[in-house]
């Protein structure tokens, strides 16, 4: 699976990387919140320190029980059909069934829009 | 090349080809373009909660194909992972992509240069994933809004299937790289997953660049160099790029890892985000979608069922066809010039002729046609193959036939009716060949006696006005012979 | 006999004979969420108009004689993250405040192909995280057995409406025990199928890995009927099982268990609360009674169950919940910049708990090269975990534990005490884990009256068996049929 390495390193988190993870998560943590978040990260991270008791160097890691399996590759287009039984089989072909809803129903909901479009301030960067 | 000797360039293109499937990769909206905003969106590919993912295995196929023809090897198990970053064209704040375990992984091109050598280049791997949105911004008069404080997005294109190319850093200038791009093209064109257009976005290429002091074996720092949009622009940016990191070196300097964009109006590079910036994409195996075992024989089906490449075309054109090598590269160099020589070298006897046919006439045509292939142009083979075979017969002359062909595209019709109801057949008649330049002798009585004196030079003139006032009939054997006769008759 | 006593075959069969109308039948459910939800607070949102056009039209086709689905009419109502078109479907977030779906999740077309009526949407804590729906952004739900005790969570809106008949049932989600733990606490049946089982369309995801949706009901058998109709394969979900077959759950229902062997976990005895202990062991004692077989059996790597979820779920919530952002849909906190706008939606509008398992997810996810690949290490423990139970379910059909360690508990009383507050998910982890159906059921009361459940876990898709062991105990006890007696 190209995994390097197979034990993990658990540490108390520092104020630091609770800002940088808030930033990854566009949060915006300041003062009490900070405070409080660093707190409650550092009261679960020796519990996952836990997770070092299993030797798991030979173990593929848990997916789905079911892998999707391919055969016949020339099927015509069938893109709400898979198969997901062990076995290889011919593809089942089932009509698609997340059609389009139409532009008024996909921006209903939205906070802002024009013309079809969601609005949002100004991109900035590219 | 402007590359000071000591310094060696070393380069890796990240190539995105955009998959012509007629629906996209996760849902089953359609991927036509120029669609009215989002109306080509669904709850699935605009993000919506509780919306999933279902894989499109015509993408699978489209993978392995591209895989196969550039030698690489297909995947017993494929996963898709989520590359997680924030950005408004990207409605579910991730990527559906591949990390670990992509689809293809380590093949090759063979890059032939300019003085007929090859070269190659690695292939590191072929993921498959799907594309953002597409961003407006305010300001632009595409959408006609002006207030300049917005932008907006269309997720028409979120969700396209696209398969991001990896090359080994193999490449030494920007002449390679764009010798390798523009030959990756033309090998996946033949395999018919792509339009791999890059002015619609459908080829889109992104440059790793760095430099290093000749014969050292430690590469430079390298800096992604982003929206290469045409081939020209591929080797401007590499220069410019490669001009700037010397520099820096030169000044004692050191060259920063960071994605740069390239501005094409203004020739330059420049910070797009720095090292400090690059984001943390925190892949992890997308929990909606299961992995996809592929099984031998479903490669295998794709694998002998594979269509000629480019390459093995072309060689075929040589030796088969006896046409020249460059003239070979340009009938592959477009899947549908190489399809239309194919439906024509049947029709004809000679091969050399139909092929000097499509590269004089029918390419001449096509640039100044908006359609997609040569196809397009509304004169079919068989319509070209029977104008070749008049000019043969010598029923019409080359330069009729030329003429023939626009009529066919601007009137249609079969190539005898059209030859027939224009009056275009050669006059081979002497009779009348004979009383047409007898007219035009009385018409210019100098002329006639200056030839008549021994100015052979007049040749020509007659021929000239005996073509005009025949349209460009007159059979020219037939005609210069007439004219001498008559002429010494007299 | 009250029509609130009554199960969904019986319901079924007053509509079918004409004793009842579906209209009827949903002004009385609605009369009883009228009467009783002031106090419970299990309901976010009644659809009254649509309800009675849907009940009507099923009046209607009866009226004509026209063939109908046999469950046409019945009145249901589902918890607050499964998109319907008609109702908020906001997860108990603000973030998703007002937010009305453009489309409808696989498991309510189904039911409403089958006749079912939708009348309401229930409280749940937001975005199913949580295990009281005191993380709800709209108000705490009570529990019907004392209305000062938690109904567990995150589903508590779901089971307090059942328990206190103010639906004749509800669907909820199970993530690590969102539907367990509060039927436990509430008294009331609920089933979490075999991942695969139960189609993700349209269910707002926490931890699409972990999350599964299943019925809360008063009984085994009707959650076997709901799942015989919500329990097929899905093309819109590719981790929706396609089995050779339709699932059938109704079939061998029945059968008994007449030697069917329990393993019993022995790693659990010192975590629960003496009065859980003791119901439990009544409860074996009972299935000793109907001739199952129940053994003691080992799985030592059991609590390792808990700190796999603390990465599990968090990593796959953080990306999940990252379409959050304030441009599509929900609320907007308007900003001039965009980096401004992410950041005080999501901070505003995410709740503090979101916002830590966000926060936890993200951590597990990233600085891979610095401190390992938490995600990847944790899903491989879950290997082993399901390789342990897997090796279980070679030698026994079920496992039997109790749902969750302890009575239910006050509202404002979460213990602070971490200890106890990290083992409270244990029961319920293991089967969100490898996979496997569970079901809690009502198996008493303790001496505040307060309700304890038992939970049967089974392999990953024998969800028949499970079914049938639930049955076939609630065919031989009463404490299923129980109602708070102020909701009677």
């Amino acid at each position: 699976m190209g995994i390097k390495g197979d034990s993990i390193f658990v540490r108390d988190i520092t104020r630091e990387e609770v800002v940088k993870v808030a930033k990854t998560s566009k949060l915006d943590l300041q003062g009490e919140a900070l405070d409080e978040m660093l707190e409650s990260l550092n009261g679960i991270m020796p519990h996952i320190n836990k997770l070092n008791k299993v030797d798991t160097s030979n173990v593929e890691p848990f997916a789905h029980t079911y892998p999707t399996i391919l055969s016949q590759p020339q099927t015509p287009h069938t893109p709400q059909s898979h198969q997901s039984d062990k076995t290889v089989e011919t593809v089942e072909t089932v009509e698609m069934q997340a059609p389009r809803l139409g532009v008024d129903a996909m921006l209903r909901n939205a906070p802002k829009s024009q013309d079809g479009y969601y609005q949002v301030p100004k991109v900035v960067d590219s | 090349m402007t590359v000071k000797t000591d310094y060696e360039v070393v380069i890796g293109l990240e190539v995105h080809v955009q998959l012509n499937t007629p629906t996209k990769i996760f849902c089953g909206c359609p991927t036509t373009f120029n669609s009215p905003a989002n109306l080509n969106t669904c709850p699935v590919c605009a993000g919506f909660p509780g919306a999933l993912p279902v894989f499109n295995k015509d993408v699978l196929t489209s993978a392995i194909k591209a895989g196969l023809a550039l030698n690489c090897s297909i995947a017993d198990t494929t996963i898709f992972a989520r590359k997680n970053y924030f950005y408004p064209d990207l409605p579910k704040g991730y990527q559906i992509s591949q990390s670990d375990d992509p689809i293809c992984i380590g093949g090759h091109l063979d890059v032939e240069q300019a003085d007929g050598s090859y070269k190659r280049v690695r292939i590191t791997r072929i993921h498959m994933e799907e594309d953002a949105g597409k961003s407006v911004h305010g300001g632009s008069t595409s959408i006609g809004v002006t207030d300049g404080s917005w932008s907006f997005m269309d997720y028409n294109r979120s969700s396209m299937p696209l398969l991001e190319i990896v090359s080994e850093p193999d490449m030494r200038s920007s002449e390679e790289a764009r010798l390798f791009l523009q030959q990756l093209r033309t090998e996946l064109i033949y395999t018919g997953v792509s339009d791999l257009n890059m002015e619609e976005g459908s080829l889109r290429c992104d440059a790793n660049i760095s430099i290093m002091a000749k014969g050292s074996k430690e590469f430079g720092t390298r800096a992604e160099v982003k929206n290469l949009n045409s081939f020209r622009n591929i080797q401007k940016a590499i220069n410019y790029e490669v001009e700037r990191q010397i520099n820096i070196v030169e000044n004692g300097g050191e060259v920063d890892q960071e994605t740069r964009l390239y501005d094409a109006d203004k020739g330059v590079t420049f910070t797009m985000r720095s090292k400090e910036e690059a984001l943390d994409y925190r892949y992890f195996a997308d929990p909606d979608l299961t992995p996809i075992t592929v099984p031998k024989d479903y490669v295998d089906e794709i694998r002998q069922n594979m269509p000629e490449s480019a390459r093995t075309k072309r060689d075929r054109f040589v030796n088969d066809y006896a046409i020249n090598m460059d003239d070979a590269n340009i009938l592959v160099s477009e899947k549908h010039y190489a399809d239309y020589f194919e439906a024509l070298v049947d029709l004809v006897d000679s091969p050399k002729t139909a092929a000097n046919w499509i590269l004089s006439e029918i390419l001449r045509l096509f640039k100044d046609s908006q359609g997609e292939t040569v196809f397009d142009l509304g004169i079919s083979p068989q319509q070209l193959g029977q104008v070749i075979e008049l000019i043969v017969k010598g029923t019409i002359s080359n330069n009729i036939g030329k003429q023939v062909l626009g009529l066919i595209i601007s009137e249609g019709g079969e190539v005898a009716e059209i030859v027939e109801k224009h009056n275009l057949a050669q006059v081979s008649d002497s009779s009348e060949v004979e009383s047409i330049v007898q007219s035009v002798f009385d018409a210019n009585p100098s002329e006639f006696e200056r030839f008549k004196g021994g100015d052979k030079k007049l040749m020509g003139f007659f021929m000239g006005e005996v073509m005009k006032a025949t349209k460009g009939r007159a059979n020219p054997k037939v005609l210069s012979g007439v004219i001498n006769t008559l002429a010494n008759k007299k | 006999m009250e029509i609130s006593e009554l199960t969904l075959l019986e319901l079924s069969g007053l509509l079918n004979s004409k004793q009842v109308t579906s209209v009827e039948l949903l002004n009385y459910y609605l009369n009883r969420v009228k009467e009783y939800d002031k106090d419970v607070r299990a309901f976010l949102e009644i659809d009254v108009e649509g309800a009675t056009e849907a009940a009507q039209e099923w009046d209607n086709k009866r009226a004509n004689d026209e063939p109908v689905p046999p469950f046409a009419g019945i009145p249901m109502a589902v918890k607050g993250n499964m998109a319907d078109t008609r109702m908020v479907t906001d997860a108990a977030s603000k973030i998703l405040a007002g937010f009305v779906s453009p489309y409808e999740a696989t498991v309510l077309k189904r039911l409403r192909e089958a006749g079912f009526v939708l009348f309401g949407k229930l409280n749940l804590d937001e975005f199913a995280m949580g295990s009281s729906t005191e993380n709800s952004s709209h108000f705490t739900t009570h529990n019907p057995w004392n209305l000062d005790y938690s109904p567990g969570g995150s589903s508590g809106g779901s089971t307090a409406a059942v328990a206190a008949r103010m639906t004749p049932f509800a669907l909820g989600s199970d993530t690590g025990g969102s539907i367990r733990q509060p039927a436990s606490f509430c008294g009331v049946t609920g089933f979490k199928p075999s991942y695969g089982r139960v189609s993700r369309y349209g269910i707002i995801a926490f931890a699409s890995t972990l999350d599964q949706v299943g019925p809360i009901t008063t009984s085994a058998q009707d959650a076997a009927i709901i799942m015989n109709i919500i329990g097929q394969h899905d093309p819109n979900d590719s981790t929706s099982y396609m089995p050779d077959t339709q699932a059938e759950y109704l079939n061998g229902l029945d059968a008994g268990v007449e030697g069917l062997r329990i393993g019993v976990p022995k790693e659990i005895v010192n975590h629960l609360s003496p009065d859980v202990e003791a119901l439990f062991s009544v409860a074996l004692a009972k299935l000793e009674d109907l001739g199952c077989i129940v053994e003691e059996v080992e799985l030592p790597r059991l609590e390792l169950c808990i700190p796999t979820y603390y990465v599990v779920a968090p990593a796959e919530a953080a990306a999940n919940l990252a379409r959050y952002d304030g441009i599509k849909y929900g609320k907007r906190y308007d900003s001039e910049s965009l980096e401004e706008l992410y950041l005080r939606t999501r901070t505003e509008y995410f709740g503090v708990e979101v916002q830590r398992r966000i926060m936890l997810g993200n951590l597990a996810l990233s600085s891979k090269e610095v401190s390992g690949d938490y995600y990847m290490k944790a899903q491989k423990v879950r290997q082993v975990v399901r390789q342990d139970f897997e090796e279980v379910f070679k030698s026994y059909d079920l496992i039997v534990a109790p749902t969750s360690p302890t009575p239910p508990f006050k509202l404002g009383d979460k213990t602070e005490d971490a200890v106890s507050m990290y083992y409270s998910d244990l029961l319920t982890l293991p089967s969100s884990l490898y996979g496997g159906a569970a079901i809690s059921i009502p198996a008493g009361f303790n001496g505040d009256g307060l309700p304890v459940g038992i939970q049967i876990m089974g392999a990953v898709f024998d969800d028949a068996t499970v079914l049938r062991l639930a049955h076939a105990y609630q065919s031989n006890t009463e404490h299923h049929t129980c109602i708070p007696k102020d909701f009677s």
